[in-house]
């Protein structure tokens, strides 16, 4: 459905002048090319939806922009279901839906349901289809309770609802979600994510989704893509990600009043004193399992409380931008 | 409810425009019956005309889409299957709409002032609705093209004044152009300004253009043809500088 080879993105920016004038020299200031996408590369199938992941100033909201086809890339090729977006806008607008988060595609001063009606017209969406449209998407967005405020009163989850309903409306192939939950409270938040996966479950629309949330990508996207300084660093499944970068697991002890905290350890797993009075046994399940460090910790002392810590994506994200920084 | 405010408010501004220019105008032509050949009434008319067509028309006034390149919701204007050129000129559209309870109320009061002439003849009238819509077309594609600099220079206010300047001195909606000095008359009819306000004008005085109605047709269309060529590659090239700001 998407197919993207090589894509290069340069913006020309002047290069910083100091000194009298320099706000006039700035003028005629040599241009130095700042590379903001450099050579990204994968191909999403039909009905997938996928992570596109990367810290600020990564290059995520570039690519999405090329993919859309509002910005034309320096270099590189993007196909979406046959059509190069920027060469193809009126066609390709048919095929994608976008949220971004950060802006509103509805018309600020218009009820809710003037700008819907207003996107039917652009895109030839039939009454019939319109009205079976708006049934739906209210069972789960619950739109029809601020159709006729205007855009500038609703509020951000209000808003968001509205826009996702908007992008939805001509039933797009592929939508693309530019940091779609920013700013929403929890339950607007889950509201957007169960939208998402109901329309991919039912209509296979294939998602693309640029988030800081790590639920959002948690609960809606199997594949990642990260970039990092403009290049992929990571393509895979959720689930490799985690083990590449925190192949281990934890179990946090709590040792009852009395016992000796020294006695917990267990074979094959770190042991480290959190300051709450707690040991952590941390562990590679690929050389031990959580059932032989349960066993071996609760043998040695007794234990009033234990759980087991997963990896988060939240961590496995920090250690990556934190290493991009360094 | 501020939308309606504000149509209200611009009919107000219409009629307080009319019985100024009416009222100015009459005070120019005082103990005059004609200064340049052209009389009192003519020139009232012309004056009350040529503000109602900057009303209705917006002449010399942006679209939407500086404000749009500036704040980065252009964006949302280039995933829509109409194409950027098409929007705006629909948004310019609409605009006529909402003035157009200004430009009656300017027509009545100017009516009820005897500040109006009717058109010459009948034909007369059809050759000044012919050529002010052919001039507003060509007006808003100039705009659209001056617009386009916002996507090279994100501010457009310094453009924006030069274009404003000449285009309302050089259409002849603030100075009727009988009065320039001739040695400054074939620089202005070689601009596609006076086409916009002056020529449609002319006809309905019963005057005669430079070159008739057939040639100011004959050049507004040659100037339609012109500008959309410049709007089309402006855009063209405009497109492929898009950076949107804002993330």
């Amino acid at each position: 459905m998407i197919e993207v080879a090589d894509l290069i993105k340069e913006f020309q920016k002047p290069q910083p002048t100091t000194g009298r004038l320099s706000g006039v020299r700035q003028l005629w200031a040599p241009r130095r090319a700042v590379r903001a996408v450099d050579g990204v590369s994968f191909a999403v199938e039909r009905g997938e939806m996928v992570g596109y992941l990367g810290a600020n100033g990564a290059g995520k909201s570039t690519t999405i922009k090329m993919l859309t086809g509002i910005v034309v890339p320096t270099s590189g090729t993007v196909r979406v279901d046959g059509l190069v977006p920027w060469a193809n806008r009126r066609k390709h607008a048919h095929n994608i839906g976008v949220v971004f988060g950060q802006k509103t595609q509805l018309w600020f001063d218009l009820p809710l349901r003037v700008s819907l009606e207003t996107i039917r017209d652009l895109y030839r969406v039939g009454p019939a289809e319109y009205a079976a449209r708006i049934d739906e998407f209210d069972e789960v967005l619950q739109i029809k309770d601020f159709l006729d405020t205007p855009i500038r009163s609703l509020s951000l989850g209000q808003r968001m609802r509205g826009d996702l309903a908007g992008a939805m409306l001509h039933r797009p192939q592929v939508l693309y979600l530019d940091e779609p939950t920013v700013g929403l409270d929890v339950v607007a938040k889950q509201a957007l994510r169960d939208f998402i996966a109901e329309q991919n479950r039912v209509h296979a629309t294939t998602v693309m989704i640029t988030t800081h949330d790590m639920d959002d990508i948690e609960q809606l996207c199997r594949r990642i893509v990260m970039i990092d300084s403009g290049r992929v660093v990571y393509d895979g499944d959720l689930a490799t990600l985690k083990r590449r970068y925190l192949p281990f697991r934890e179990v946090v002890v709590t040792p009852t009043e009395g016992a000796d905290p020294t006695s917990i350890r267990a074979e094959h797993a770190d042991r480290l004193e959190n300051s709450d009075g707690t040991i952590s046994l941390r562990f590679d399940p690929e050389r031990t399992s959580a059932a032989a460090v349960i066993a071996q910790a609760t043998s040695v002392a007794e234990i009033a409380d234990l759980h087991v810590n997963e990896p988060k994506l939240e961590d496995v994200v920090r250690l990556i931008y934190a290493e991009a920084e360094r | 409810m501020f939308f309606r405010a504000n149509v209200a408010l611009s009919m107000v501004s219409v009629a307080l425009q009319t019985v100024l220019l009416v009222t100015v105008w009459r005070a120019v032509y005082t103990n005059r019956p004609a200064v340049a050949g052209i009389s009192e009434s003519d020139a009232v008319s012309y004056a009350v005309i040529a503000m109602l067509l900057w009303h209705v028309a917006l002449p010399w006034q942006l679209s939407s889409i500086p404000e749009r390149v500036r704040e980065g919701t252009i964006a949302t204007d280039l995933i829509r299957p109409v194409g950027v050129v098409g929007q705006s000129l629909l948004q310019s559209f609409g605009a006529i709409v909402g003035a157009i309870p200004g430009v009656v109320v300017g027509l009545v009061l100017a009516l009820a002032l005897g500040g109006l002439t009717p058109p010459a003849t009948g034909a007369a009238f059809l050759g000044f609705l012919l050529t002010a819509a052919l001039g507003w077309l060509l007006a808003a594609l100039l705009n659209l093209a001056v617009s386009m600099v916002a996507f090279w220079t994100t501010d457009t206010r310094g453009p924006f004044y030069v274009y404003r300047a000449i285009a309302s001195f050089a259409s002849g909606a603030l100075v009727p152009l009988w009065f320039v000095p001739a040695s400054l008359r074939p620089y202005l009819d070689a601009l596609p300004f006076g086409l916009q306000v002056f020529a449609p004008l002319q006809l309905w005085q019963g005057q005669e253009p430079l070159g008739g109605l057939g040639g100011v047709i004959t050049a507004q269309l040659g100037w339609l043809a012109a500008s959309t060529a410049i709007v089309a590659l402006v855009t063209w090239r405009a497109l492929r500088k898009v950076v949107i700001n804002g993330g």
